[in-house]
């Protein structure tokens, strides 16, 4: 499976928070031949299961979030402007004469508009919201009107491009990359190999509220879960503390609210199979599904493996494919060791 | 033991949020002494159940947090200094220029970089001097995501008064452990619950209460106190008593617990007083809200300095906190 191809066959297609479905079908062709069953779940989650035929095996979740921040519409302006809201964490210094597409009625182009440098001396050099932003579309206001609403879906452009070094720039790299790492993950391990039931939970929502992976856990009730999300690669303007490193591997997470027995045994993994790895520590919060996962049912054993990305929720999100075949390599290893076996619930009795 | 020991012996166990060491920790050893089962859940909770002499006996949980807030190892620079992040609500003022110790032993002072204002005081100007000069050597003795808290610094001060870190909410396990020796014939099936990841938002008691599934339920932990200068307006005064709880930025209590404890208290003439917590919440919020719900309360031992090194209690204060507990155990809910 090469990661460059499948990424591309899913680049132009939408999937802010709430409108997961509309990339399903593309999903689906990914997941075909790899798992036994991929069904869609009620809030827009895809849920992909391969089972390894042994018995007692135990269950392990590996999630990716299928969502992308974007924009839903607010408002059709007089002259035919639209205004819209984030969903999801943007940037505003990035939307100034930026390109987009709105998934209305029909799919059309548009740009946010801005103050040409002759006139723009008076602007406000403080961030502006949002809701202060219009986009221009070309039509006018009543034709606007019969293409999109409050709601419509509206996503910056970026373009996939490959960068030297076999470095790839694209929008939505977070975190449909991770969602392909996985899937060639599972498609990389030898039935023989397999030591656990895989249920691969491409979760929804991960943006705003976390919703998918909230619920997918309680549809799954896994043993274990591996949550695989993208993190802050080291540039200028992050601090070095604590940022990760491209070609060094994937990430695992050792923070207060992650499996610290999960973790350990990935590393060992790691080692055993010689595959780079690098350890990140985020203090309170992974700010993945990862946080949410952890607390459900009685409890799942979780973690999270990052992959180093730059320029987080923007469109020229940049990842090295030499690090996606490291997690995925990494996923598979993992699965294919089943030494862990999830946490025991350890009851001792007294008489 | 007597209170005060059962006290320092908890403060000088390390717990910080994510790695409470279940089934090799004090806590483990001693309440398994007392209950009939104890059961760690994956998320490192000890659910310890006494059971009721009678049939049909509903579910009573009590809650106390086992972990501490502290520190983690984030990036170990070229010279060999330890960078850490804050797990928890760090006060970094207190934190600067104290004793820490690691999870394997390590010791290190976690110091401020020079001529940092106390004012622009924050973990990120905080580094661990563990005595190496480079980052190969320091990499020997501790690791990325190794966690760090202050070393063990209990202190008797006058007049009953007793000061150290981690009381939050060592206590609150103190009061656990010294109920389940006291009570006697409690109608309820009892579940001394001791709860993990509670600094980092309440994690450990989400899924406690998932799987005890309690009727009833009231958190132990400290609150703050209206009696240090320079503090908010608050009722709660070191001294006066178990602080009954009506609500913290976390939850709103049970009425029916509520009126419950303070019928108790004026019954068995406990000292108390009425506490509304306006910063902090506890795991009162998991009893209320998880699964089906219970009906759900908090006792609060009032402490001064709360998140700092010397965090300080009054034992007049812990004692009927411990009163109140067992009262409320032994008593009828619905009488």
């Amino acid at each position: 499976m090469n990661i460059e191809k499948s990424l591309r066959l899913i680049a132009g297609t939408p999937s802010v928070s709430g409108y997961e479905y509309l990339l399903h079908e593309g999903i689906f062709s990914l997941c075909k031949g790899v798992f036994d069953s991929v069904v869609s779940l009620k809030d827009n989650s895809v849920l992909a299961v391969k089972k390894c035929g042994r018995e007692n095996a135990p269950k392990i979740l590996l999630n990716a979030h299928i969502d992308q921040i974007g924009m839903y519409v607010t408002a059709v302006h007089e002259g035919g402007f639209l205004s819209v809201v984030n969903i999801g964490g943007i940037d505003t210094n990035i939307l100034y004469a930026s390109q987009v597409t709105v998934y209305g009625k029909k799919t059309i182009k548009g740009v946010f508009v801005s103050t040409p440098p002759h006139l723009s001396g008076d602007r406000d050099a403080k961030l502006e919201k949002i809701s202060d932003f219009l986009i221009d579309t070309g039509l006018t206001e009543e034709e606007l009107k019969d293409i999109v609403e409050t709601g419509t879906p509206v996503v910056l452009d970026g373009a996939l491009d490959l960068l030297q070094n076999n470095m790839i720039s694209s929008g939505s790299m977070d975190d449909r990359i991770c969602m392909i790492a996985i899937i060639k993950a599972v498609s990389m391990i030898p039935p023989a190999e397999q030591k656990y039931d895989i249920y691969a939970l491409f979760s929804s929502q991960e943006e705003v509220t976390s919703l998918g992976a909230s619920t997918g856990v309680y549809e799954i009730e896994p043993d274990m879960a591996l949550v695989v999300d993208v993190g802050h690669a080291n540039m200028k303007g992050i601090d070095k503390i604590g940022s990760l490193k491209y070609k060094k591997g994937p990430a695992v997470s050792f923070s207060a609210t992650t499996s610290r027995k999960l973790s350990e045994a990935i590393c060992r993994c790691a080692e055993v199979n010689n595959i780079p790895y690098q350890r990140v520590s985020e203090a309170n919060n992974t700010g993945t599904d990862a946080h949410n996962i952890q607390i459900a049912l009685e409890g799942i054993p979780a973690t999270v493996l990052s992959l180093p990305l730059r320029n987080m929720h923007t469109p020229c999100e940049i990842i090295s494919l030499e690090d996606c075949d490291n997690m995925a390599a990494l996923i598979s290893a993992f699965v294919a060791d089943g030494t862990y076996r999830g946490e025991e619930v350890c009851i001792v009795g007294k008489s | 033991m007597k209170s005060e020991k059962l006290i320092e012996k908890l403060t000088s166990e390390i717990s910080v949020s994510g790695a409470e060491y279940g089934k090799d920790s004090f806590i483990y050893s001693e309440i398994s002494k007392y209950t009939d089962t104890v059961t760690i859940d994956p998320m490192g909770n000890i659910i310890a159940l006494k059971k009721s002499e009678k049939a049909d006996a509903k579910k009573f949980m009590l809650a106390a947090h086992m972990d501490e807030i502290g520190f983690l190892v984030h990036y170990i620079d070229e010279k060999g200094r330890v960078r850490v992040s804050g797990i928890g609500g760090i006060n970094s003022v207190s934190s600067a220029y104290t004793n820490v110790v690691f999870e394997n032993g390590i010791k290190g002072v976690l110091v401020a970089e020079e001529n940092t204002k106390n004012a622009d005081l924050s973990v990120k100007k905080l580094y661990v001097d563990i005595g190496t000069k480079s980052r190969k050597e320091a990499e020997k003795l501790v690791s990325v995501g190794m966690r760090c808290t202050m070393v063990p610094n209990f202190t008797k001060l006058y007049g009953g008064k007793i000061s150290s870190h981690a009381l939050d909410d060592k206590v609150g396990c103190a009061l656990l452990i010294e109920a389940a020796q006291r009570v006697e014939n409690s109608p309820y099936d009892v579940y001394y619950v001791f709860t993990s990841q509670e600094e980092v938002g309440l994690r450990g008691s989400a899924t406690a209460a998932f799987s005890v599934a309690p009727d009833y339920g009231i958190a132990v932990d400290v609150t703050d106190t209206g009696d240090v200068p320079g503090c908010d307006p608050m009722e709660v005064m070191m001294g006066k008593g178990a602080a009954i709880k009506i609500k913290d930025s976390s939850a709103i209590c049970s009425v029916k617990m509520v009126e419950y404890l303070k019928r108790i208290a004026t019954e068995n003439k406990i000292p108390h007083q009425l506490e509304i917590l306006l910063a902090g919440g506890t795991d009162t919020r998991s009893l209320l809200m998880t699964g089906r719900g219970a009906v759900a309360g908090a006792i609060s031992v009032p402490t001064r300095y709360i998140h700092s090194n010397v965090e300080t209690i009054d034992m007049k204060d812990y004692n009927a906190c411990l009163k109140l507990l067992v009262c409320a155990l032994e008593g009828n809910i619905d009488a």
